[in-house]
């Protein structure tokens, strides 16, 4: 797990959108197993199991949770797949029925999370997640996301808190004006102060 | 004598309802167009035209009024798919571009129609002889066809969008196409699918009102405006308001069509609907969305 940081509008929403397809790169490319995807529409770079959960959760707010997980299914009548994932997000499970624009904040994270695990992505891109949840959530957050990595999912996660991500990432890489500027170890980046304050201008 | 004032008025204000829920049918096309492609079709009114116009010659040729409501939504498809593709695809996201490619479209299609079809108005014969007993009215079996079949046609459109898979995958690219693309979801797919099921929408509506109406190559100038009016009050996007807006409409212009000529109606709804407007901009049913 390779944890992205960098300041407000340092360009990370869109080096995330650009490697799905959703931003075209003006020079660059993204490559997944040696092929050149960077010109693939977003949906096929979706297929080819790249997950991502935008920032500010992207929910369709009108379709109901059920409906909004069916969204990241294939193969829709896949109950097995929906079961395991309602089992990793069991406040889902009560409210299938309800719309997606209604859940709580940390509700409508567990929605984005759980309707992209269901694309059965290799590789999942987080977006800022624990943007306005309360600590208890953001807590059960990092127990899932760890879960995951664990079994065996690449993930790259973009995040403002930096102990968050400190706690979960083996790498930490720091983007500045649009540019990976500087990557290294979590511990190395976690036992020097001055790497946060160059990258991110903030104390540790 | 009262009795005959009220069965009269019943009469037109049932053959009012009709007519609404054809407009309900047009408009349903009009809105789901614009809900998911953010396109406002011009030539939606020349695809009705364009369904009363095939019913015509398909009848001329076959004499068969039926098989129209199996042959035009299939040649509609065959025209919209390639034109969704090839006109519309290249300006996506810009609607104003989007506007002026579909208001040539229209242009093209009346003067194509002009040309083959000529510009005398035409009429077909009823295709069901025979009339039912409503509150002591006799009303013509074909129009009750109509209502039956639109309700029919508006509720399987309700169904397909809120009861099946695919369904909730177009009101997912209705509400966010890029990330609905980002789910894996094939956006263009549905645009081409959304923009013939519009088209098929407003065709089978021209194909219902033929024997009821005049066929010509104009008649869809006023029906686009009547949608347009009813899309907007209805809500944009709201399928109930929608078809809630089109029946007032039409029962509204079947009442005034007693006392007043059928011009005089039709203006006169205009000007109600304007009223309207100013008082509930967003709509009878609308959100304030934008
Ligand atoms: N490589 C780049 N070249 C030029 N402009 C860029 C580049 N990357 C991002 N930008 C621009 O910078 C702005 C902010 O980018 P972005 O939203 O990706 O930042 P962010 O790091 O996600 O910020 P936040 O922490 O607020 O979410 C956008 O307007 C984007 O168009
Ligand atoms: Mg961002």
């Amino acid at each position: 797990m390779v944890a992205l940081l960098g300041r407000n509008g340092a360009g990370k929403t869109t080096f995330l959108k650009t490697i799905m397809g959703l931003v075209r790169a003006c020079q660059g490319r993204v490559i997944l197993d040696g092929v050149d995807i960077t010109a693939l529409p977003s949906y096929r770079i979706a297929r080819l199991g790249i997950g991502y959960v935008p920032q500010g959760r992207g929910l369709f707010p009108e379709l109901t949770v059920l409906e909004n997980l069916k969204t990241g299914m294939r193969d829709r009548r896949d109950k097995g797949s929906l079961e395991r994932v309602l089992d990793l997000f069991p406040l889902l499970r009560d409210r299938l029925g309800q719309k997606a624009g209604t859940l709580s904040g940390g509700e409508q994270q567990a929605l984005a999370i759980a309707r992209t695990l269901l694309q059965k992505p290799r590789i999942l891109l987080l977006d800022e997640p624990t943007t306005g949840l309360m600590p208890l959530i953001v807590e059960r957050l990092k127990e899932v996301i760890r879960e995951l990595n664990s079994r065996g999912m690449a993930i790259l996660l973009v995040e403002e808190k930096v102990p968050f991500a400190l706690s979960l990432a083996h790498r930490v890489y720091f983007m500045v004006k649009g540019k990976m500027t500087f990557s290294a170890p979590k511990e190395e980046v976690a036992s020097r102060e001055d790497i946060l304050l160059k990258y991110l201008g903030v104390q540790g | 004598m009262a009795s005959e004032v009220a069965s009269a008025l019943l009469f037109y204000l049932v053959n009012g309802l009709i007519w609404g829920l054809i407009i309900a049918l047009i408009a349903l096309g009009l809105s789901f167009i614009f809900g998911v492609m953010g396109i406002v079709n011009m030539a939606h009114g020349d695809l009705y035209m364009l369904g009363a116009v095939f019913a015509y010659w398909i009848f001329s040729a076959l004499g068969n009024f039926w098989l129209s409501l199996l042959i035009v939504p299939v040649a509609i498809g065959l025209l919209a798919a390639p034109t969704e593709r090839l006109i519309l695809r290249p300006f996506e996201g810009h609607p104003a571009v989007t506007m002026i490619a579909t208001a040539g479209l229209s242009f093209i299609l009346q003067q194509l129609v002009l040309m083959t079809y000529g510009g005398v108005p035409k009429e077909l014969p009823m295709p069901l002889q025979g009339s039912f007993d409503f509150l002591g009215v006799a009303y013509p079996l074909y129009r009750l066809f109509i209502a039956a079949l639109s309700l029919v046609i508006i509720a399987s459109v309700w169904l397909f969008l809120h009861r099946t898979d695919y369904g909730i995958l177009v009101r997912a690219s209705m509400q966010d196409k890029e990330i609905a693309s980002a789910m894996g979801i094939n956006v263009n797919t549905v645009l081409v699918f959304t923009f013939v099921l519009g088209c098929v929408l407003a065709a089978v509506g021209g194909v219902l009102a033929a024997p009821v109406t005049q066929v010509f190559y104009l008649m869809g100038n006023d029906v686009i405006l009547l949608c347009f009016i009813v899309v907007i009050i209805g809500g944009l996007g709201s399928l109930g308001g929608t078809l809630v807006a089109a029946l007032v409409l039409g029962g509204v212009e079947g009442l005034l069509a007693y006392f007043l000529s059928p011009t005089g109606a039709r203006a006169a709804v205009f000007a109600f609907m304007v009223g309207v407007l100013i008082l509930r901009p967003q709509g009878l049913f609308g959100t304030q969305r934008g």
